[in-house]
This record gives C-alpha cells, structure tokens and sequence, in this order.
C-alpha cells in the first residue's frame, strides 16, 4: 500500500496531497481495474508460496537432461489406460515369426527323479550338488 | 538404515551409475512427485487469513511427510564419477573431471588459463 500511494503520489502534478482516503480508493480501484492484489496492511497471505514456480522437473532432469516420457512412465501414470509399447510388440513379433521357422529358444530340459536328486543334495554338500547335476 | 525408496522403472539414466546416484534419483522422483502437495500445505501454513487450527494442521501435516520429499535432501552429485564433494553445479561435474575434460576440449568455452 505504501508503495502504491508513493508511486501515486509522484505522478501527482502538485505537491499538495489529497486525504489519506482518497489515495488508498485510489489504489484500491488501480488494482481493481489492472487486476493485482489490494492488501494494504501487508499480511501475510502466502501468496509468495504460489507464485514460486515448481522445481521438481527441473531437479529431475539432473542426471540425463531431457529424458522424456515413455510408455512405461504413461502406464504407471495412467493406470486405467492402454498404451501400445511399439518396440515390445515388435520383439514379441519377432519371436513368433521364429518360433514358427522352428529358430526359437530352445525348451527348458525336462528334469526327472525330482525327489531322488533333491536328497542326494541334501545329503553331500557342494560334490553331491554337483554329481546331481553331471 | 536407509528408508526404501521407490524408484521408476523406466530408468535411464546417462553417464556413470553407483548406489548413491540411484538413491539421489529416486529423492528427485519423490520430490517431484510431492512438490504440489508440499506447495499446497506450505500455501495453507504461511497463511496469516486462515484459521489458526487449519494452519497448524497443514504444518503438521508438511512435517509428517516422508522426508525423502524435502528440496534438502537432494544433492548434486558428479554426471560422470557420481561423486559427492566439489561439483561444479554449471557442469554437473566433479572438479577432477572438470580438469580432464576441460583439458581435453569437450567442454565448450573452457580453456586452461596460462599468464
């Protein structure tokens, strides 16, 4: 407020000062018309707080600048939402056109006597492991 | 000793890699996630208008929060070693490596001074 009447004050053209009431209708239609804040007892309104500007994707960006959402971030942001992970389905293509050319991975080996093997393990510590295994 | 922290999946991060830079990335993915909340209860605190319960409850309500979502917990650590101690904060590097690469001409404008 005090600046408000100051600034007003010296675009005055006389020196002679209108009432104390004058001035303060007078900033209070100024910051009407250009739309600022009127608080003329300077309180504390915290207004500071929101005016200050949001840091974290700045702080995020430290460690690899301009790292840009991807799917995965789309996904765990929009959980309720489908998103197509182009290069995922494109492997998982992949696969398929060479499992049917018979070139895929190879199946896991069967393993039978589960229980036999299991107790020789037990029973001899890392040799046993191994013989199991051979 | 040290509170779990949720990291992002999707984590991509360039340059050199060691436990105390994934930990000072997930601070940054919680700060940045809690920022607004923080914003909001710090807004309701520091407002003199407000009711005085309301206001300390905001307070109590910033002070409960994890503390791994606090601006301070952050801190900046070399691009290229992971160092902690003397970064230069324009070239995200320690001063050492700051020596080597300025040195070698890969930072632009860095020039050894010679009088």
């Amino acid at each position: 407020m005090a600046t408000a009447i100051s600034r007003i004050v010296k675009l005055l053209p006389t020196k002679a000062l209108p009432p104390r009431e004058r001035l303060q209708e007078l900033a209070r239609t100024t910051s009407r018309i250009f739309s600022t804040t009127y608080n003329p007892q300077n309180l504390r309104t915290g207004n500071r707080v929101l005016r200050e500007r949001l840091r974290g994707p700045a702080l995020l960006d430290y460690y690899q600048p301009g790292r840009r959402v991807g799917v995965v971030d789309l996904r765990r942001h929009f959980p309720m939402m489908s998103f197509v992970d182009e290069q995922e389905r494109q492997r998982l293509l992949d696969v398929q056109s060479k499992k049917a050319r018979g070139k895929g991975a190879p199946k896991k080996k069967k393993e039978g006597n589960d229980k036999k093997k299991k107790a020789r393990i037990m029973r001899g510590g890392q040799e046993g492991y191994v013989r199991a295994r051979l | 000793m040290f509170p779990t922290l949720r990291l992002s999946k999707a984590l991509t991060l360039g340059g050199h890699i060691n436990v105390r830079v994934l930990r000072d990335h997930a601070k940054r993915e919680a700060f940045a996630a809690a920022e607004q909340t923080r914003q909001a209860l710090r807004y309701i605190a520091q407002n003199t208008q407000l009711p005085l319960l309301q206001r300390t409850k905001a307070q109590v309500e910033l002070a409960l929060m994890d503390s791994n979502t606090r601006r301070m917990k952050i801190k900046n650590r070399c691009v290229t070693t992971g160092r902690g101690r003397g970064i230069l904060r324009n070239f995200r590097i320690c001063r050492y490596q700051f020596r080597l690469l300025g040195k070698a001409g890969d930072l632009p404008g860095v020039k050894k001074a010679n009088w």
